[in-house]
């Protein structure tokens, strides 16, 4: 008896659980049904938005059945009110639903980048389809839609070769600056804290446009050159940065991974230094109730390249070249802060931020003075290099070439 | 032909009675050789045997020559003597053979004749003697087929229980090594026996077998699969709970760790129980080899059981439902192999598991000397025209073929097909329900496999329940020097297997 109720009670519980079932196959989409977004576009036009996606054709892209007739990439242009319309209207021009799951790249153009970027990265964020690790990219002098029409060589995917540019160029160069959404985002929101994105421009003739003859050249007709920082006060553009300046910003962020640049030996011809580890420590001083910034830079670099004849394999020399090299570094952070804070005035180096983590009492003291808070904070640089190795020769046999 | 005839009780004094109900017994069927003899003046005698079960050579020359040579002088005058002491003379004097009993009642009598001896019934006498000299054509002693080894014994079972009871006897020279043998099935009267070391073994568990086996009632025992089926804990699991090999040493081995083994006359796979998840993913190679080696292939092995269990279903899924997972140049290489595919993934991945199965089976049951045209067929049609002509996609072929070849790593092939079967259900959740209906199905099996018993043993242990000292030996493979103990698992009445080995200074 006590058998029978307990199976009838298991059976019922079954029973209970089969609705779960109901829910299969939700959201169950073929590979083949969905056009991969690669690149993502928006540009101000008028009231209204265009939104511009990069699709890719896999069947270009795959190595065997590729039979390189077509483009790799097709790119689907839409003039909509709202920014999330266009996912509807994609329908209407393909056959399949339009994926934002591997979007790698959002560029934004100048023109919205100016008016504001808030309320399109709302839609960007709040869908669950896109993953968080893409780069934000604004096209200087350039609207989205043609910095994702033009085609690359290498890279058969644009959108893919921005990505990977922005990457290595960042970690290798320290002369961009990637932010993924998600940073962006919390950076917009943070107190004492602006925001600054990898610009992009179209170098060349832009009126090759999404054609193939771009790729028909070893010279490509119109290319993609990652340039510098873009400049946000708020969510605003307004200004750039050029690449000299991108690095001290890094330096001052404590981003760079590596980065190279010249220094002037004895007789004034250049030295090349590599810098292999860089660690930047960011400290906010309180002297006499007034913050102060200090920026500490330590740096192990190595020499790649001589055009001076100094003499390399004595001790003197490089302490004297580990001098100059840390009066560059200082100088590029000086300059680049110059330039922030002088000319934008727009806290992208977080020293707002830096301050309301550490001190908060004294944040909000100074945020008081409003926007101008930068201009009077007294912010100290400091930088100390090691030298590493100087190569597999010494001194540069350049001043012993024979007439 | 009388039914009505009782081939049992006591046999009689009248010989000729006896020889017509023998003969009667078995229909008169014409295997069954009778040889008359007549010994001294008037002694007569019938020997009885079945052509082929018998060593005919060491008939003719021990026991026919023994009788004819010396038989005549010792019954000079049989009148003086009662046929009792006439075949206690017999027995004792003068036959050349070493295992003969006397019997008495006819049902022992028959069965004796058809396991192989001879039967010698005399004029006047109610009991008949039982020569045992079975000899019949038998496989030899050979490698090991479903389990080999690179280095390790090449000796394997065979199909006659007594060499393999010897195998097992030359490897554990042991006076507690017991052997118990029983008759199973009413018509077959197979020989089963049970061995095991009466100073290791839980004896809980030699009753429990004998109770099972004694349960057993069945008309007939072809195979140890028989057997296995009649006594595990549960059939409502695809997994195996009793272990089987024909390799000796792995069988000694389990005898050595306290387990008993249970051996088949008439099959080369040996049973051996309680027996434990991890066990089946145990080699006896991991043994001979080097520790290190050996605790990596034991990983490569749990590595391989979730290839072989995951990979479609996880394939499907993640191609069907997850797609930010994928890398985003693999996922636009797989939508360029789809481009032409004209079926939705799971499908594709059921068609491919299909063909394999398919194709395997063929190629177990296909004659041997046409299974290369079906191999050829099977690796052209599976591997290169399914892709070309469009049906499936070239990472599908990947998929299928990386499966089947881990479904091959683990050792045991019982373990491997339950790996396949749930493969086909993971692949179904993975369908309806992506990684979210891959983790429910894991969930599910983890439940059931925490929920098996191997003879009253928890199948999962040493992990759960959790015994540290058996994963020296289980997940792992210590060095011999450190296994020092027998596995708990199987709860030993002697855990110490060996003392601490010092080691040479050098």
């Amino acid at each position: 008896m006590m058998k029978t109720l307990k199976s009838t009670l298991c059976g019922f519980m079954l029973i209970l659980l089969l609705p779960a079932l109901l829910s299969g196959c939700w959201e169950r989409r073929e590979l083949n049904e969905l056009a991969f977004v690669l690149g993502y576009g928006l540009d101000k036009e008028g009231d209204q938005y265009k939104v511009t996606m990069q699709v890719v054709v896999p069947a270009e892209i795959a190595t065997t059945t590729s039979k390189g007739g077509g483009t790799p990439v097709t790119v689907y242009e839409f003039k909509v009110p709202t920014v999330f319309e266009a996912l509807h209207k994609f329908t209407l021009m393909s056959s399949r639903s339009s994926y934002l799951g591997h979007i790698r790249v959002l560029v934004l153009g100048e023109e919205l980048a100016r008016a504001g970027i808030g309320p399109v990265l709302d839609v960007i964020t709040r869908s669950r389809e896109p993953r968080t690790d893409f780069f934000i990219i604004v096209a200087r002098d350039a609207k989205a839609s043609q910095v994702l029409r033009i085609l690359t060589p290498l890279d058969k995917l644009p959108a893919n070769r921005l990505f990977y540019s922005l990457q290595t160029s960042s970690e290798s160069t320290a002369r961009t600056s990637p932010v993924t959404i998600d940073k962006l985002i919390a950076r917009l929101v943070a107190e004492g804290r602006n925001v600054a994105l990898s610009s992009v421009e179209i170098v060349g003739d832009r009126s090759v446009n999404g054609s193939v003859k771009n790729l028909e050249s070893t010279v490509p007709k119109a290319s993609l050159k990652i340039h510098g920082l873009a400049v946000f006060k708020k969510d605003k553009l307004i200004g750039w940065l050029n690449e000299e300046e991108t690095i001290g910003y890094n330096y001052i962020m404590g981003e760079v991974k590596s980065s190279a640049g010249p220094v002037k030996g004895e007789d004034g011809k250049p030295i090349v230094m590599e810098a292999l580890r860089t660690s930047t420590k960011r400290k906010v001083k309180i002297i006499d109730g007034e913050p102060n910034i200090y920026i500490s830079v330590r740096a192990t670099v190595n020499i790649q390249a001589s055009q001076s004849t100094d003499k390399l394999d004595d001790d003197q020399v490089i302490r004297e070249l580990e001098k100059k090299a840390e009066e560059r570094i200082i100088y590029l952070m000086e300059n680049a802060a110059d330039q922030i804070i002088e000319k934008y005035n727009s806290d992208i180096l977080g020293f707002g931020q830096l301050i309301y983590q550490s001190h908060p009492k004294v944040w909000e003291k100074l945020k008081e003075q409003k926007e101008n808070y930068l201009k009077t904070l007294p912010v100290h640089y400091q930088a100390s290099v090691h030298i590493n190795r100087i190569g597999l020769i010494d001194k540069s046999f350049q001043g012993d070439i024979k007439e | 032909m009388d039914n009505t005839i009782k081939f049992e009780g006591q046999l009689s004094a009248c010989l000729q009675e006896n020889e017509t109900l023998l003969q009667q017994a078995l229909g008169g069927s014409t295997d069954l050789v009778k040889k008359k003899l007549i010994l001294g003046t008037n002694l007569e005698m019938s020997l009885f045997f079945i052509d082929g079960l018998v060593d005919t050579s060491t008939l003719h020359n021990s026991i026919l020559y023994s009788l004819t040579e010396r038989g005549f002088s010792a019954f000079d005058e049989p009148e003086k003597m009662d046929p009792a002491q006439k075949l206690q003379i017999l027995k004792d004097c003068i036959l050349m053979a070493g295992d003969i009993t006397e019997i008495a009642d006819y049902d022992k009598l028959l069965h004796e004749l058809l396991s192989g001896c001879i039967i010698l019934l005399m004029e006047g006498a109610n009991t008949a003697l039982r020569i045992a000299l079975p000899g019949w054509e038998d496989r030899n002693v050979s490698e090991p087929s479903s389990q080999s080894v690179v280095r390790g014994p090449m000796e394997g079972f065979t199909e006659r229980l007594r060499t393999n009871t010897a195998l097992i006897r030359r490897k554990i020279k042991d006076r507690h090594l017991w052997l118990e043998t029983f008759q199973i099935g009413k018509v077959t009267q197979t020989d089963v026996a049970i061995m095991y070391l009466d100073n290791i073994v839980n004896a809980e568990i030699v009753a429990e077998v004998k109770r099972r086996l004694a349960k057993i009632d069945t008309d007939s025992i072809l195979e140890s699969g028989y057997i296995e089926e009649f006594i595990q804990d549960t059939a409502a699991t695809p997994f195996p709970t009793i272990y089987n090999s024909d390799r000796p040493d792995t069988i000694a081995a389990g005898i050595l760790e306290g387990k008993v083994a249970i051996l088949v006359d008439g099959t080369p796979f040996v049973l051996l129980v309680p027996s434990f998840f991890l066990n089946f993913f145990q080699s006896a190679e991991d043994y001979y080899q080097r520790a290190d080696i050996a605790t990596l292939l034991r990983f490569i092995r749990f590595l391989a059981l979730f290839i072989a269990m995951l990979a479609p279903a996880l394939y499907v899924a993640i191609t069907t439902y997850h797609q930010e997972m994928i890398p985003t140049t693999l996922v636009i290489s797989l939508a360029a192999q789809r481009e032409a595919v004209p079926f939705p993934a799971f499908v594709e991945a059921m068609l491919m598991e299909v063909i394999y199965e398919v194709l395997r089976e063929a190629g177990v049951r296909i004659p041997k000397n046409i299974g290369q045209a079906i191999s050829i067929v099977g690796t052209l049609v599976i591997g290169q025209a399914a892709v070309e002509a469009g049906f499936i996609s070239s990472a599908m072929v990947i998929i299928v073929s990386v499966t089947a070849i881990s479904s091959f790593v683990i050792p045991e092939t019982g373990m491997s097909i339950a790996v396949r079967i749930i493969r086909f259900a993971l692949m179904g959740l993975a369908a309806f329900m992506g990684l979210f209906g891959i983790l429910f199905g894991l969930f599910i099996i983890v439940l059931h496999l925490a929920g098996l018993r191997s003879f009253g043993m928890p199948y999962m242990s040493p992990i759960g329940p959790y015994i540290q000292s058996d994963l020296k030996d289980s997940v792992f493979r210590f060095p011999w020097p450190k296994l020092t103990t027998r596995p708990k698992q199987t709860e030993p009445d002697d855990v110490i297997r060996q003392g601490q080995t010092e080691r040479e200074e050098s």
